[in-house]
């Protein structure tokens, strides 16, 4: 191990390495959301549970599937690229936050419901302004749960051209580089737990105190 | 007997005492109702005889020996105990239920199977129908009878029931008190029953202790204790229809004057039995707007019952 | 690739299959097994002391969030470890500590207080009352972790092929290498029936493990 590697790694590979890392994470999140929560809320609506049920099964079925694999199997289908990457990432995130979202509103109390349907309010009303902001906890939960997934099978993208920490620790693991190893294993650790902690936090804090 | 002397729970961090040098005698073959708002240290009083609780200093005595003495899991094995939420394990039988003590014993299996049938039986409950039943399947009742019935397996001679019947409808309630009272007239335990329903206590106490803030204010019987509240606190606590609920306390052949066979049946025009509660007759006095009831023993004239009787009889015991 | 390429690569490494697969299990076995050992027991002790608990579930989703090549690389990185069996083993026991552990604890924990509170009352010893009430109305939880921990073991003992272990995931590794897609491709499917196999049977089990009374209602 010497300074010299050490710090190339640290200084001039990892910004590049860390920043297309990120960019992963944001994007398959933001996507990951914008389908994950309104499936979720399209099938905790009383026409569709049965259908809920069957798309459910089939998430569970997915989420089992290693990450490896997921990715192995990107390659063919979909080529090499971030944006692959990106789609094979995004399978898996769906599953917490479509699971969560449907755990918070089927936990709303039908009390609460009846009491804000009795004092007039539309389905629409009660559903953006009790029922989302009462599930907002548990589905930041899932949010954070698929947050810390992506992050670490972000590392294994780069087998599929996306870029990102994997590239360094892959490229440290086959050149004998221990210095790649630590800088792009570590920042991506750090990654995780940072991002952890934040949602985490955001989680506590948008909880209402009384639960 | 049971003897709690100066007894005192303190908690860390809380500035006053659950108890403060609580002093209490207990004997034998009766229920002592611990009663008093929430937080009163009436549960936390009970939960120290059976080591639930350790007590910051004092003693408590058990038929004249240190509880503390004995190891604790012993102590409660020969301690019945009901608590309001019952806790009957869900993954076993009621059977198996009512067995848990007796198997800590080791008794043999067909001495438990028979004891187990023998308290289904006498808890009223339908012995083919219940033994196989898991606690999900019975109704709140049944499974309050289930609970006393699991305290008494082993026919421990004191019990310590903390609200236990505080979970299930008026109707129910009242059903397994009267139920409990008149089983208690046989097995005649040493009982100390917590509750926070002034009504139930004076139902169901020989002795009731009333608790406030962690102190003993009165202890005796319900009479007394209706009769002659100690402070404010008391006779608030009791309530400001004492003297009605004083009446429950006695039946119409406590308070009627007899009478001789000279008086026939048709000088009356209402009648009730002996065992009537007074509230149930002056409220027929008052309904069928007569001076007197006819009292009667099954089918015989036995007394009569006059407003005047009712308030004398109250009015002589508030003098006393 | 076809599904002729797919059987054609199936029967032509049904050796090379065999010995990979084996590699695989053996590992994903002394894994998991060493993990219920270990962390079933401190899963159930941290019942007991509700502030060691909190900071060993930190610690444990800490290390439950670090990314899988991450963990192997670092460890590859540290002398005593290195490539091999040593830090393959070391990475998926500390895995699996999150999922067990957590199962454990809350499975214990969500034990109606009240029956706890009875069963003390009545006498039963502390033993006891964890062996005949805890454990058994706890193991349905108890079972998810299990479930998960195994599944997970499953899928990041492939990640293990980067740090010299010979198993199933080494076709995917081998393959990306080569270009060799039919490779690839079975590698990611072998791995993906055995670890959707093992969920689906292990959750069959988690259905018929409730205890009894628990799964009627009146």
């Amino acid at each position: 191990m010497t300074w010299e590697n050490f710090r190339f790694a640290l200084f001039e590979k990892a910004p590049g390495a860390l920043f297309e890392h990120s960019l992963i994470v944001l994007i398959t999140i933001t996507l990951a959301i914008l389908i994950s929560v309104p499936l979720g809320v399209f099938l905790t609506r009383p026409k569709f549970k049965s259908f809920g049920l069957v798309t459910l099964n089939l998430l569970n079925i997915l989420q089992a599937i290693p990450g490896l694999a997921i990715i192995a199997l990107a390659l063919p289908i979909l080529g090499l690229g971030m944006k692959p990457a990106v789609l094979a990432l995004l399978f898996q995130s769906l599953l917490p936050i479509v699971k969560n979202t449907i755990a918070g509103l089927l936990g709303v109390s039908s009390d609460v419901k009846e009491a804000a349907s009795g004092m007039g309010m539309s389905r629409r009303k009660i559903l953006l302004e009790v029922e989302i902001p009462l599930a907002l906890p548990i589905i930041l939960s899932g949010i954070r749960t698929a947050t810390v997934y992506v992050v670490s099978m972000g590392t294994l993208a780069a087998l599929i051209g996306a870029g990102g920490l994997g590239n360094l620790i892959m490229g440290g693991l086959s050149l004998f580089r221990p210095e790649y190893l630590i800088v792009g294993a570590g920042l991506g650790a750090i990654m995780a737990i940072f991002l952890d902690r934040v949602l985490g936090h955001i989680e506590y804090r948008i909880t209402p105190p009384g639960m | 007997m049971i003897e709690l002397m100066q007894i005192t729970k303190q908690y860390s961090g809380q500035t006053l005492p659950a108890v403060d040098k609580l002093s209490l005698f207990i004997p034998q073959g009766e229920i002592c109702v611990l009663v008093g708002p929430s937080g009163c240290g009436k549960s936390t009083t009970l939960r120290m005889i059976n080591r639930m609780i350790e007590p910051t200093s004092g003693m408590i005595k058990i038929n004249g020996e240190n509880i503390m003495n004995t190891d604790s899991d012993q102590l409660r094995m020969g301690i019945g105990y009901v608590i309001q939420q019952i806790g009957l394990l869900p993954h076993r039988t009621i059977a198996e239920n009512i067995a848990i003590v007796p198997r800590l014993y080791k008794w043999p299996k067909d001495r438990i199977k028979k004891r187990v049938e023998e308290l289904i039986v006498m808890m009223g409950l339908d012995l083919e129908k219940t033994w196989g039943k898991y606690p999900s399947q019975l109704s709140g009742g049944q499974m309050q009878r289930v609970g006393v019935a699991r305290a008494m397996a082993v026919d421990p001679p004191i019990m310590l029931m903390d609200e236990p019947f505080g979970a299930v409808d008026p109707i129910a309630r009242t059903h397994l008190q009267d139920e409990f009272l008149r089983l208690q007239r046989e097995i005649k335990k040493t009982i100390v029953f917590v509750t926070h329903d002034i009504n139930e206590a004076i139902k169901m106490g020989d002795k009731i202790a009333i608790f406030d803030a962690g102190r003993l204010v009165q202890f005796g019987t319900p009479e007394e204790i209706l009769t002659n509240p100690i402070n404010n606190f008391v006779e608030k606590f009791i309530g400001h229809d004492r003297v009605v609920k004083k009446l429950n306390l006695f039946r119409a052949e406590e308070v009627m004057q007899p009478v001789g066979r000279d008086m026939r049946k048709n000088e009356f025009k209402v009648f009730v039995q002996t065992t009537t509660s007074l509230p149930d007759a002056l409220s027929l006095l008052l309904e069928y707007d007569v001076d007197y009831l006819g009292i009667l023993k099954g089918e015989e004239l036995c007394g009569i019952l006059s407003f005047k009787d009712i308030r004398k009889h109250v009015y002589r015991k508030e003098g006393e | 690739m076809t599904l002729k390429d797919f059987i054609n690569f199936l029967t032509k490494n049904t050796g090379t299959i065999m010995e990979y697969s084996k590699n695989h299990f053996t590992l994903v076995l002394l894994a998991v097994t060493i993990s219920l050992v270990i962390w079933v027991p401190v899963g159930l002790l941290l019942t007991k002391n509700d502030k060691w608990a909190a900071r060993v579930l930190t610690l444990a989703n800490t290390i439950f969030c670090i990314p899988s090549l991450s963990m192997f690389a670092i460890l590859v990185a540290i002398p005593y470890f290195g490539l091999g069996r040593k830090s393959a083993l070391f990475a998926l026991v500390l895995y699996a500590m999150m999922p067990l552990i957590r199962n454990v604890y809350d499975g214990v924990k969500n034990v109606d207080r009240n029956v706890i509170e009875a069963a003390k009352g009545m006498g039963m010893s502390s033993g006891r009352i964890m062996r005949e009430i805890l454990v058994p109305l706890g193991m349905p939880i108890i079972f998810t972790g299990f479930r998960i921990t195994v599944v997970m073991t499953t899928g990041i003992a492939a990640i293990a092929t980067y740090i010299g272990e010979r198993n199933l995931g080494r076709f995917i590794s081998e393959g990306l290498v080569r270009s060799n897609t039919p490779m690839m491709v079975t590698g990611a499917l072998i791995i993906s029936v055995i670890a959707i196999g093992l969920d689906t049977i292990l959750g069959a089990i988690e259905k018929r493990i409730v205890p009894r009374g628990l799964r009627i209602n009146r």
